[in-house]
C-alpha cells in the first residue's frame, strides 16, 4: 500500500517536470563548418606530432638498443669467459669434460691429456691454444675494452697465444713457476718441460720474459725467436737464443709445427676432426636438427630438414640444395655407388653427385616422411611413399613398377630388402606387415592386426628382420621368409625414437629418442648384447668402412659397431 | 541500407574508420555526423537547456558537444552503446560552462518561458504555470542528483545508460533519482 503510495507520489512529480523536446535552431551545416575549422588544425598538428612521436621513438629505440648492447659488451667485458671453439681428445676443466662451445669463466683449471688439444678464445682480442698434456689456470680474466687483463698459470705443458696490439693499460701475462712472460700484442708460445724448465718461442711481436722472484734483467725476446730457460738460472740461459724459422710467412697455425719442431717434445699437429669442422661451421638449431651424415669417400653429406649440405674433408661446404620448403624435409639420404639419393615429405625423389649437382629429379615419387627413407637395391631404387605405395626407379630416375599395398595403406617407414631371396619387407600404416617377392613379382606373406602401426625402418637380413613399434617400444624379430615371429622384446626407453636404426653383422641398434643410450641388440635372439652411455647426446650416427659410429652434439665420434 | 537504417552504434564505427583516412573521405563523414546530428541536436539542446543553460549556452554546448564528439570519436568502445558516450561528452561540455561561469563569475538567469520554441506548445502552460520557477526548483536540486534527474526526464536514458553515463551503479542511479524527486516534491510543496 505504502509503495504504491510512493509510486503515485513519484509519477505525478515526474509528470509535473515533463517538459517537450525543444528545436535546436542551428543548422548542421554551420556545425560542420564550426567542427571542420575547430578541429582540423588539431588533427594536423596531431599528425605531425605523431610522425615527429614515430620518428623519436625510432631513434629512442635505437638508442635503447645502442646502451642495451654496450651494456651486454661492458658485461661481457666484466663478467668475461673463454669460449671453447676447439676441443680435440679429452680435455678436463675444473674436473668435469670440456666441450664445443663452452664458456670457461676465470679461476678455471684446464688440463688436456696427451692425444688432446682445445683452443679457446679469452676475450675479443685473444685466442689460446692448449697444448696437449698441458695444465693451466685462467687466473684471471677481464675483458674490459679499456684494460683487458690476463693471467694464465701454467703448471705443464704448452701454451700458444695469438693477442692483437694491447693497449697501455692491458697486459696479458703467462706465468710459470719461475718466469713471467709478458707480451703487448703478438703470437707466441710457452711451455713447461717435464723438469720444469720453461721455454718460450715467439712469432709475432715482442716477449717480455721476468723471473718470478724479482731478481734478474728483464728478457726481451723478439719476433722469430725462441728460448729454453732453467729453474733459477735466468740470468744464463742455457740455450741461445734461437731463430725459430727464416720463413717470413709464419703464422699460428701455419708455423706451429716449426716452432714445436724446435722445441721438440711437443706434438706437431693442432687440428679439428672433419665432423668437428662441420659441426663447428654449423648453427646451433641447425645442429639440433641433424639428421644423417653420409660419408662419401672423402666428402660428407648431411641433411638438415629441408636442406642437404655436402662437405669436403675439411670441413668447408662445398653446395647445399635447399627444397624450398620448410615444410618439405628430405628424408635421411642414402649413397649409391656415384649418388646421393632422397625422398622428400612433399613428394619427388632427388638424386645428386657426390658433389652437390642435381642429376635427376623424380616427381612422380609420393610423398615420404621423415622415417621412409629410399632404399637401394639389385632391382632399383626402393622408394616407399605415403600415397604411391612402394615405386621402383632405376638409378636414371625413371620409375619402372609400384608395389601397391593390399588396402592403399600409407607406408611412413622404409622397407627391409634382402638381396639373396629378393625379398623387400615392408610395413604400414595400418599396423600391417608385408613380405613381397621382387624375384617373383608377388606378395609373399602378410601380417595384419600387428600391435601397432608401423612407423619405424625395418632392419635386419636373411634370418630375422626386426621391427620396433615406435609407440609402445616393443621389438619383435620375424621370419623373412614366412613373416612368423621370432622373438618378442619390449624396451621403454626406445619408443618414440626419431633415430635411424641400424643393422651390421646380426646387431641391431637402437637410440633412445633422447639420444643419451644407444642399445645393440643380436638380431636372432632380441636380448641385450650391449648398452652405450656416451658422456654427451647422440645427434646422428656415421657408418665408414671403419663401422659405425656415433656423432655427439660436442662432434666427438663414439665407436658403436667395429 | 541506407544511413538511416543504421544504428548509432554502426554509423559512430564507420565514422571511426574513417578517422583514420582523413580528410580523403570528408563527404561520407559529413553524411554520418549529419545523420547523428539529426538524432541527437534537439535532445542535446533540450538536455543542455532543462540542465540549466541558458538559450545561447545551450546552443554553444550542441554545437561544442559534436566537435568534440568528432575529436574523440577514435577512443569510442565500439562494444558499448553509443549514447551513453555520446552524453558523457555533452555532459562534459555542460560542466565546462558551468566552470566557466564560475570563472568568471557570471551566473546566467534565464527564463526559459521567453523561449519561442517553448511557446510553440500549447501543452506547456498545462505542465507548469510558471517554468521558470520549475528550472529554479531543479537548479536547487544537488548537481550529482540533478545529472540524473536531467539524463532520465531530459535525455530520455534508462538508469542502466544514466549508470554508464555517469559512472555510478544502476541501483546509486535509480536512488539518486529518488531523492531528486522528494527534494522537487518538497520544494513544489513550499511553493504551493
Amino acid at each position: 500500500m505504502k509503495q504504491n503510495q510512493q509510486i503515485e507520489s513519484r509519477n505525478s512529480v515526474e509528470k509535473k517536470l515533463e517538459r517537450p523536446e525543444l528545436e535546436y535552431q542551428g543548422n548542421f551545416e554551420t556545425v560542420w563548418k564550426k567542427m571542420r575549422e575547430v578541429n582540423d588544425p588539431l588533427f594536423e598538428k596531431k599528425k605531425k606530432q605523431l610522425t615527429f612521436f614515430n620518428t623519436a621513438s625510432a631513434y629512442s629505440l635505437l638508442a635503447v638498443v645502442f646502451l642495451l648492447a654496450g651494456f651486454m659488451n661492458y658485461r661481457a667485458f666484466f663478467v668475461a669467459r673463454a669460449a671453447v671453439t676447439v676441443a680435440i681428445g679429452k680435455t678436463i676443466v675444473n674436473g668435469r669434460p670440456l666441450s664445443l662451445s663452452q664458456e670457461i669463466s676465470a679461476g678455471s683449471r684446464i688440463q688436456t691429456e696427451k692425444d688432446a688439444a682445445s683452443e679457446l678464445k679469452l676475450t675479443k682480442k685473444t685466442v689460446c691454444r692448449v697444448l696437449p698434456d698441458t695444465d693451466l689456470t685462467l687466473q684471471t680474466l677481464d675483458d674490459n675494452p679499456l684494460s683487458q687483463k690476463i693471467q694464465l698459470i701454467l703448471e705443464k705443458g704448452s701454451v700458444t697465444i695469438q693477442t692483437g696490439k694491447l693497449l697501455k693499460n692491458e697486459s696479458l701475462q703467462v706465468c710459470t713457476k719461475d718466469f713471467i712472460v709478458s707480451v703487448r700484442g703478438t703470437s707466441f708460445l710457452v711451455g713447461v718441460d717435464v723438469s720444469g724448465n720453461t721455454r718460450v718461442a715467439v712469432e709475432e711481436g715482442t716477449v717480455w720474459i721476468d723471473p718470478q722472484n724479482g731478481k734478474g734483467e728483464t728478457l726481451i725476446l723478439k719476433a722469430g725467436y725462441s728460448v729454453s730457460l732453467e729453474t733459477n738460472s735466468f740470468n744464463k740461459p742455457q740455450r741461445p737464443l734461437n731463430p725459430i724459422s727464416n720463413d717470413d710467412s709464419l703464422k699460428i697455425s701455419g708455423s706451429l709445427n716449426k716452432v714445436l719442431e724446435q722445441l721438440g717434445t711437443f706434438v706437431t699437429n693442432v687440428s679439428t676432426s672433419p665432423i668437428q669442422r662441420i659441426i663447428g661451421s654449423l648453427k646451433s638449431d641447425q645442429y639440433k636438427a641433424l639428421a644423417t651424415l653420409v660419408r662419401t669417400g672423402t666428402q660428407y653429406v648431411l641433411n638438415l630438414e629441408n636442406n642437404i649440405c655436402f662437405y669436403r674433408e675439411d670441413g668447408s661446404e662445398i653446395t647445399r640444395y635447399n627444397s624450398g620448403s620448410a615444410e618439405n624435409p628430405f628424408t635421411p639420404c642414402l649413397a649409391s655407388k656415384d649418388k646421393i639419393i632422397a625422398g622428400c615429405e612433399q613428394g619427388g625423389l632427388y638424386a645428386f653427385s657426390y658433389n652437390g649437382k642435381l642429376v635427376w629429379l623424380n616427381k612422380q615419387a609420393g610423398k615420404s616422411k621423415y622415417n621412409a627413407f629410399p632404399v637401394i637395391t639389385s632391382y632399383g631404387i626402393l622408394h616407399p611413399s605415403l600415397d604411391k605405395g612402394l615405386q621402383v626407379f632405376t638409378e636414371d630416375g625413371a620409375l619402372t613398377s609400384t608395389i601397391t599395398t593390399p588396402g592403399n595403406e600409407s607406408i611412413f617407414a622404409a622397407p627391409l630388402f634382402l638381396p639373396h631371396t629378393g625379398m623387400v619387407i615392408y610395413g604400414t600404416d595400418n599396423a600391417a606387415l608385408y613380405g613381397y617377392s621382387l624375384k617373383e613379382n608377388k606378395l609373399i606373406w602378410s601380417l595384419k592386426d600387428l600391435s601397432d602401426r608401423i612407423v619405424y625402418p625395418v632392419i635386419g637380413d636373411s634370418r630375422c628382420a626386426v621391427v620396433l613399434f615406435r609407440a609402445t617400444g616393443k621389438i619383435v624379430g620375424y621370419d623373412p621368409a614366412t613373416g612368423s615371429e621370432l622373438w618378442s622384446e619390449t624396451h621403454p626407453e626406445l619408443a618414440k625414437s626419431s633415430f635411424k636404426p641400424y643393422f651390421k653383422n646380426g646387431q641391431c641398434v637402437f637410440t633412445d629418442s633422447q639420444g643419451t643410450t644407444a642399445v645393440i641388440l643380436d638380431s636372432s635372439t632380441g636380448k641385450v648384447l650391449k648398452r652405450i652411455e656416451p658422456k654427451g647426446t647422440i645427434s646422428a650416427f656415421l657408418e665408414d668402412p671403419n663401422g659405425l659410429s656415433a656423432v655427439l652434439t660436442d662432434g666427438t665420434t663414439l665407436s658403436i659397431l667395429p | 541500407m541506407g544511413i538511416k537504417d543504421l544504428t548509432d552504434e554502426e554509423i559512430v564505427a564507420r565514422l571511426k574508420g574513417l578517422a583514420s583516412k582523413r580528410p580523403e573521405f570528408r563527404d561520407q563523414e559529413a553524411q554520418y555526423f549529419e545523420e547523428l546530428f539529426k538524432r541527437y541536436s534537439n535532445q542535446t539542446y533540450s538536455f543542455c537547456r532543462y540542465y540549466g543553460l541558458r538559450r545561447d549556452d545551450a546552443n554553444d554546448a550542441v554545437q561544442e558537444s559534436f566537435i568534440l564528439l568528432d575529436r574523440k570519436i577514435h577512443l569510442f568502445d565500439e562494444n558499448r552503446r553509443f549514447k551513453p558516450y555520446y552524453f558523457q561528452l555533452v555532459m562534459n561540455v555542460i560542466r565546462d560552462k558551468y566552470r566557466k561561469f564560475k570563472r568568471e563569475k557570471v551566473y546566467p538567469i534565464d527564463n526559459i518561458s521567453e523561449d519561442k520554441e517553448i511557446n510553440k506548445s500549447p501543452a506547456f502552460d498545462e505542465i507548469l504555470q510558471n517554468q521558470d520557477m520549475l528550472q529554479r526548483i531543479i537548479d536547487k536540486v544537488p548537481k550529482k542528483l540533478r545529472d540524473i534527474l536531467t539524463l532520465k526526464l531530459y535525455a530520455d536514458m534508462d538508469f542502466e545508460s544514466i549508470a554508464e553515463t555517469t559512472g555510478i551503479s544502476v541501483r546509486s542511479a535509480y536512488n539518486y533519482y529518488d531523492q531528486a524527486l522528494d527534494i522537487i516534491k518538497a520544494e513544489m510543496g513550499e511553493i504551493q
